[in-house]
């Protein structure tokens, strides 16, 4: 049983769910949960029922990421850790990695699943098309886990809030002069965790909104398909595939693509493809997970409002 | 001002994988290309370099034929190259930072280092963290935005929620760059003939004093990800589907 | 996944679709199975430019053109899927006085199917191509109805008609062995299940080699490295309102046109890289391949020059991807001998242009048992078993750099040669024979004197090689030389049903005599040419069938096919035991009676008869026959002894002034007699009815294709062969000529050159017969001029066969 830290992101002192699934990656090992920016407190009895059995608080603030990094390696070396683990969100994956440079121990970003006993863990190599099996040596073991690869499972514990006080000073490297507050506009395309798409039979430019509808419910971008973009109802810039962009969110929603292999080769790392298609032999049924035959101006309105 | 660009020479993310032995994979026949964030890097580094003057240096550690990849870089305006080789396509983060770190400090150190975000093969995301360490220099990963002043460099980094922090590092220092930050020139044939007589020094690993075996994660096994073969078609009235869709993306799938 | 089919198609490319597409269509509905071992396009339709235009070097290839340019606009229209199809026109540039003449001929050949084509001067190519600099340029030509489509968009638009239709697609589904049944239905067998049906067809792509493997095959087709280059956004195309017209510059091996709002250059580089020597992986699918940047620049430069935009605009993607080739750069296409039921639609290196209509004649080709058009230019038999791996290998590495070079119709390409030779193939050589390459066979084409000549320059007009043969042919008039046909494909037949068979497979009646000779055309179900056949009766139940070289394949399998299941007709091919040299002119009989032992008067040997007599110490099957119009013999003999012979003919011919004649002489005498050739007189358009073999034509008994026969008699003859005389300068024509009457197109030449006995030029053609009068005067059109032209009474040369029969 290894003593284990968690790395708990929270937001509005609240738990993000990403968390607890660490947590669950971690049952059976010694856990202390370290929570950053937030009140131990507040979260103790849900991390104790996700099995924490210490609590410790990391107050950073405004500081910069290095401060994190420190206050981390802080706690690691005063609890005696041998194992670390976080979420692979952004913030989480920027400060392991920093904690791993600054410790000069090894890390393994974005696995998709964690053996504890045996330091072994599983990530994606080249877009997804590999699972690469790898053993971590070393006295620390650094890991982060893609959010939502893990269910939480309830595990009371403990959950005994520890006080530290890391006593480390923000080496000043790197100074955050401001936050700019998103303004919620259009997202990325090759970075959106959701993309609704539409293939020829969007028919005309201005029936792209239906899919912006849809879209903005759920956080996600819209792309087009080569013969959409060809038939003048989207710009260039929108297209999926061979000769646009090539982009792996969790989920691919294609509305009226026929499915080219062109086509896939832009999108088939997605976690979840789901196709709508009037065209029962559309190539792309063939290639996806979930399927709806049907009129995408019928499905698609009906699937937006029970989003 | 000289800027190093960390330049990966990886697969293309469309070419198909095929293993070979429990920890490799055929790369004989697949298209390589330069690892797409990186591009970025160099764009911003020729573009600086332009204004400011002074020279882009590229800086890869792969194999022999990752040459190819960095006359791409020459030709978008790169210099010159330091090419350190390595046997295998996979080499462990920290010793390809002290590979990069050494080759650097040979060189002559830079004013700033430009990786990309990450490699889209290994996807391991923490070289450019552990060159900055070994340095003591600043780092900033994901850089969508990026203006230099006086020695002050400020990026702009997506933050989780949609929003964007501004940062501030003094020269030298690291910065990850994505997609945002440019947009990538596409190189010209008169600027690729070009790119065929700037010069590449190659260096082996082993002459920075680097062991390529002594990395501490080990690929154990590679397995490939089957594709999918067909999908559950989701039956009954339009209404039903949506509501099943809806209902299988959120619990089962929990990508909603 | 059925376990019957009427047809099961191999290969989701858009050949394969196309083929799978129309033979559902055209009635086999649901009897359609294709099988296709990844996704549709993933073998090289992905990566093909798309690029349709009219333009093919063959006239019967340029119809195959044209038809899938009309089913392509059609396919949205049918199926509700668009093909992606644009209209942009094309021109296709010349930089020098050569690609003229080809243009010229194209022209011409282009106006004979009534196509929209024009000729375009430097300044209007400016003007329709706003980025090309036009220096250097001679001309061009142009046609309106030319366009792109997306390779993707146009496949899967067919695939939905093809579904639509009935046709079971299974995707996914590798073939792992074809086998025939005891029925003779085919059994193939796939990783998902086995199918048995009564027809395949081999559209496997880059595949195609090793399914053929599977049936015992080897076709001559490998994959090849082709780069095209798309750039980044230009704005003056992004804002323009109409799309550029795809332009070929062959001279500069580069092809350019526009994809959205940019341009793609594609180019066929010197030194093309052959892709997968030794076959492709069946686990290759859609998979770009690293381009080589420096193997291309020669042609990025030249594409530079002509568009000097291209210079200032970035790679935003290099292309590089597998694409099949054969030895001449065209497809295989048809029945694949010598199997039944197996067909072949692969080796496509513009399997785009093609699609639609290769789909629409292949399908009619399998259903009907006869192609819509003569499609022998593509046809895979045209290869024989010389043209296999190792062979094609080389071949291509001198084709593909070589695919824009200007076509000339008497070039002979050096790259993969020689493969067959006659025996006497060292004595050619030294009397300095230019060699021209038959089906793998080494010809003379003519004997220059020592030192002058020795290369054949390819022109259009009359070549450097035209004093020679004029002399070759005077000397045949006027005295004797030696012609080698060794390459006649050569069958016997023999048993106690052959006469009977013989007679059902040809129009003309089979001799009833031993040592008789009968010109015997085998017809196709329609009563049109399907093969040129001499029958010699060698006793009862033997007779000796000759046909010509290039057709062997083809013609052997015509008759494999026919063949009776009952053991009552044997069929042996002997065209590698048995040589041909045909001595001939007056002083013939004279050189042939020293040689022999024999009485060869001509009381004792009369014309149209055959013998088997002593050549020196070789006996030989010698018919008093020839194919130049002069007192001659066609000498049969055991190919080991050739040597033996034509020495014997030459010391006999000493005094004579014997020598060897080549084939363009040959060429030329027999266009004099009026003999037809295959494939240009003989084809799948015409029956004997509108020849000067129509006395060939026997109503008194059965025969295939006589119900076409009594059609065309009952509703006369659409066409007439005539005999040309041409006012021609320094072009003769070549066949595919437009015969203008008032600027009416009222015929189409097959064949043409010079008469070097009779000094004139000559064009043999097909004419509506009202024109056919002797005496009636028209234009021929070559090199897209006008040429002024008489018909002549046929044959112009001899016209008595007087000295044939002396």
């Amino acid at each position: 049983m290894a003593r284990t830290g968690i790395l708990i992101e929270t937001e509005n002192n609240e738990i993000k769910d990403t968390s607890l699934g660490v947590l669950t990656a971690a049952a059976g090992q010694e856990i202390y949960a370290l929570v950053l920016d937030a009140d131990p407190a507040a979260v103790k009895d849900k991390l104790a029922e996700y099995g924490a059995d210490k609590i410790i608080g990391l107050k950073i603030g405004s500081g910069s990421p290095d401060l994190a990094a420190h206050a981390l390696s802080a706690a690691i070396k005063e609890y005696d850790l041998t194992a670390m683990l976080g979420t692979a969100s952004a913030e989480g994956k920027d400060l392991f990695a920093r904690l791993a440079s600054l410790m000069d121990q090894p890390l393994v970003s974005d696995c998709v699943a964690v053996n504890l006993d045996d330091k072994i863990v599983k990530k994606s190599h080249f877009s997804g098309k590999i699972i690469a099996n790898l053993k971590v040596n070393g006295p620390l073991f650094l890991c982060t886990i893609r959010p939502n690869v893990i269910e939480p499972v309830a595990a009371p514990a403990s959950g005994e809030i520890l006080e530290f006080i890391p006593g480390v000073e923000d080496p000043g490297l790197v100074k955050i002069l401001e936050i700019k507050k998103g303004e919620g506009g259009k997202i990325d395309l090759t970075e959106a965790p959701v993309i609704v798409t539409g293939g020829r039979a969007i028919k005309a430019a201005e029936n792209y909104k239906m899919l912006e509808d849809c879209a903005s419910k759920i956080g996600a971008a819209v792309g087009a398909s080569r013969a959409a973009v060809d038939a003048g109802y989207a710009p260039h810039t929108m297209q999926v595939g061979q000769t646009g962009k090539t982009v792996s969110p969790k989920l691919y929603i294609a509305c009226g693509v026929s499915g080219a292999v062109q086509h896939f080769a832009g999108m088939k790392t997605s976690k979840v493809i789901v196709a709508i298609n009037e065209d029962k032999d559309a190539p792309i049924f063939t290639k996806c997970d979930y399927g709806i035959v049907g009129d995408i101006f019928e499905v698609v309105p009906a699937l937006t409002e029970k989003l | 001002m000289k800027i190093c660009v960390c330049l990966k020479h990886v697969p293309d993310t469309a070419a198909s994988i095929k293993l070979a032995g429990d920890a490799g994979f055929e790369d004989s026949e697949i298209k390589f290309v330069s690892n797409p964030y990186d591009e970025y890097g160099v764009e911003e580094a020729v573009s600086l370099v332009e204004k400011e003057g002074g020279e882009v240096v590229i800086v890869t550690v792969g194999k022999a034929a990752a040459v190819t990849t960095i006359r791409g870089a020459m030709a978008m305006g790169a210099h010159r190259a330091i090419l350190v080789k390595i046997d295998d396509q996979f080499l462990d983060s920290s010793l390809t930072a002290q590979a990069l770190k050494a080759a650097m400090e040979q060189d002559g150190l830079p004013d700033m280092i430009f990786t990309g975000k990450g490699s889209v093969d290994t996807e391991s995301f923490q070289t450019q963290y552990r060159l900055a360490q070994s340095l003591g220099m600043p780092v900033v990963n994901e850089v969508n935005a990026l203006s230099l002043d006086n020695g002050k460099v400020v990026v702009e980094k997506e933050a989780g929620g949609g929003d964007k922090q501004v940062m501030e590092m003094s020269l030298p220092c690291v910065v990850g760059a994505t997609k945002g930050l440019n947009e990538p020139r596409y190189p010209k044939f008169p600027d690729i003939m070009k790119a065929k007589k700037k010069k590449i020094q190659e260096i082996d690993l082993a002459d920075l004093g680097v062991d390529g075996a002594a990395g501490s994660v080990v690929i154990e096994k590679l397995e490939t990800v089957p594709e999918r073969s067909g999908a559950k078609m989701l039956q009954g009235s339009v209404d039903d589907q949506v509501t099943e869709l809806v209902k299988i993306l959120k619990e089962d799938e929990k990508v909603l | 996944m059925k376990t019957n089919a009427r047809a099961v198609v191999i290969g989701g490319g858009a050949i394969g679709v196309s083929v799978a597409y129309h033979l559902a269509k055209y009635g086999w509905k649901d009897d359609v199975v294709l099988i296709e071992k990844h996704e549709l396009t993933s073998g090289s339709t992905w990566m093909a430019a798309g690029n349709v235009s009219f333009f093919h070097s063959n006239y019967y290839g340029t119809q195959v053109n044209m038809k899938s340019i009309e089913i392509f606009k059609e396919l949205e229209k049918e199926t509700g899927q668009p093909s992606g199809w644009h209209t942009t026109g094309s021109i296709r540039t010349a930089d020098n006085p050569g690609r003229m003449d080809e243009l010229g001929y194209a022209y011409s050949m282009n106006r004979c199917l009534g196509l929209d084509v024009s000729y375009v001067t430097p300044e209007e190519i400016g003007k329709m191509h706003p980025f090309m600099n036009t220096e250097g340029l001679l001309g061009g030509l142009y046609w309106p109805d030319d366009g792109d489509v997306d390779p993707n968009s146009v496949t899967q638009a067919m695939a939905k008609g093809a579904r639509q239709h009935g046709v079971e697609m299974n995707l996914h589904t590798l073939v792992k062995s074809i086998e025939e049944t005891p029925s003779g239905e085919w059994l193939v067998k796939t990783d998902k299940g086995d199918i048995t049906c009564e027809y395949v067809i081999n559209a496997a792509g880059l595949w195609a080699p090793e399914v053929s493997k599977m049936v015992g095959l080897e076709i001559p087709s490998i994959a090849i490295a082709h780069t095209h280059i798309l750039y980044e956004k230009i704005n003056a195309i992004a804002d323009a309102d109409t799309m550029l017209p795809l332009v070929r510059d062959p001279d500069k091996s580069i092809y350019l046109r526009q994809e959205m709002d940019s341009l793609i250059l594609g180019m066929y580089e010197a030194n093309g890289q052959q892709w997968k020597k030794h076959g492709v992986p069946w686990d290759y699918a859609q998979e770009e391949i690293n381009p080589d940047i420096d193997n291309i620049s020669d042609c990025i430069e030249a594409g530079m020059e002509r568009f000097p935009i291209l210079g200032d605009t970035g790679f935003k993607h290099v292309t590089a991807g597998p694409i099949t080739y054969t030895p001449n750069g065209d497809p295989l296409v048809g029945p694949a001998a010598p199997l039944k039921n197996f067909f072949q639609a692969c080796g496509y290196s513009f399997g785009i242009t093609q699609a639609g209509g290769i789909g629409h004649f292949l399908a009619g080709w399998i259903m009907n048992g006869e192609p819509e058009i003569d499609l022998w230019a593509v046809d895979s038999r045209r290869y024989g078993s010389h043209a296999n791996w190792a062979y094609n290998t080389e071949k291509i590495a001198d084709t593909y750099p070589r695919l824009y070079s200007t076509i000339y119709p008497n070039e002979f390409r050096d790259a993969a040669r020689p493969n067959r030779t006659s025996p006497i193939y060292e004595y050619q050589k030294q009397a300095n024979a230019v060699f021209g390459d038959y089906y793998g066979w080494e010809c003379p084409n003519y004997f220059p004197p020592k030192g002058e000549d020795s290369y054949e320059e390819p022109s259009w007009r009359r070549s450097n090689a035209f004093k020679h043969v004029a002399n070759e042919c005077k000397h045949m008039m006027n005295h004797v030389g030696i012609i080698d046909l060794t390459r006649f494909a050569k069958t016997k037949i023999s048993g106690s049903g052959a006469k009977a068979w013989l007679n059902k497979m040809t129009c003309q009646k089979v001799p009833e005599k031993d040592g008789r000779i009968a010109l015997s055309p085998m017809l196709d179900h329609n009563g049109n040419f399907k093969s040129d056949m001499t029958i010699t009766r060698v006793n009862e139940e033997e007779f000796f069938c000759v046909t010509a070289s290039v057709g062997k394949k083809h013609d052997q399998h015509w008759m494999l096919e026919n063949l009776p299941k009952d053991g009552s007709v044997a069929m042996e091919d002997i065209t590698y035991q048995m040589g041909c040299l045909v001595l001939a002119g007056p002083k013939s009989r004279e050189v042939l009676a020293k040689a022999s032992y024999n009485d060869v008067s001509g009381d004792a040997f009369k014309f149209s008869t055959s013998q088997e007599i002593y050549v020196g110490r070789t006996k030989c099957r010698v018919n008093r026959m020839n194919y130049v119009g002069e007192l001659g013999f066609e000498i049969f003999h055991p190919i080991q002894q050739q040597t033996a012979v034509y020495n014997a003919l030459m010391e006999a011919g000493a005094d004579s002034d014997i020598r060897m004649i080549g084939m363009h002489a040959m060429d030329s005498m027999r266009l004099e007699k009026g003999y037809l050739a295959w494939k240009s007189e003989m084809t799948l358009h015409h029956t004997p009815l509108e020849t000067n073999v129509s006395w060939t034509v026997k109503m008194d008994k059965e025969f295939i294709g006589k119900s076409g026969i009594e059609k065309q008699k009952e509703s006369g003859i659409p066409l007439k062969l005539v005999c040309l005389v041409v006012d021609a300068k320094d072009s003769d024509a070549w066949g595919y000529n437009p015969i203008m009457l008032d600027n009416e197109r009222i015929g189409m030449t097959s064949s043409g050159g010079y008469g070097h006995r009779v000094e004139k030029s000559i064009a043999l053609g097909y004419l509506k017969p009202e024109f056919a009068k002797p005496g009636t005067k028209m234009d021929v059109e070559i090199l897209g001029r006008l040429r002024s032209a008489e018909v002549v009474t046929m044959p112009i040369y001899d016209p008595k066969n007087e000295k044939m029969k002396s």
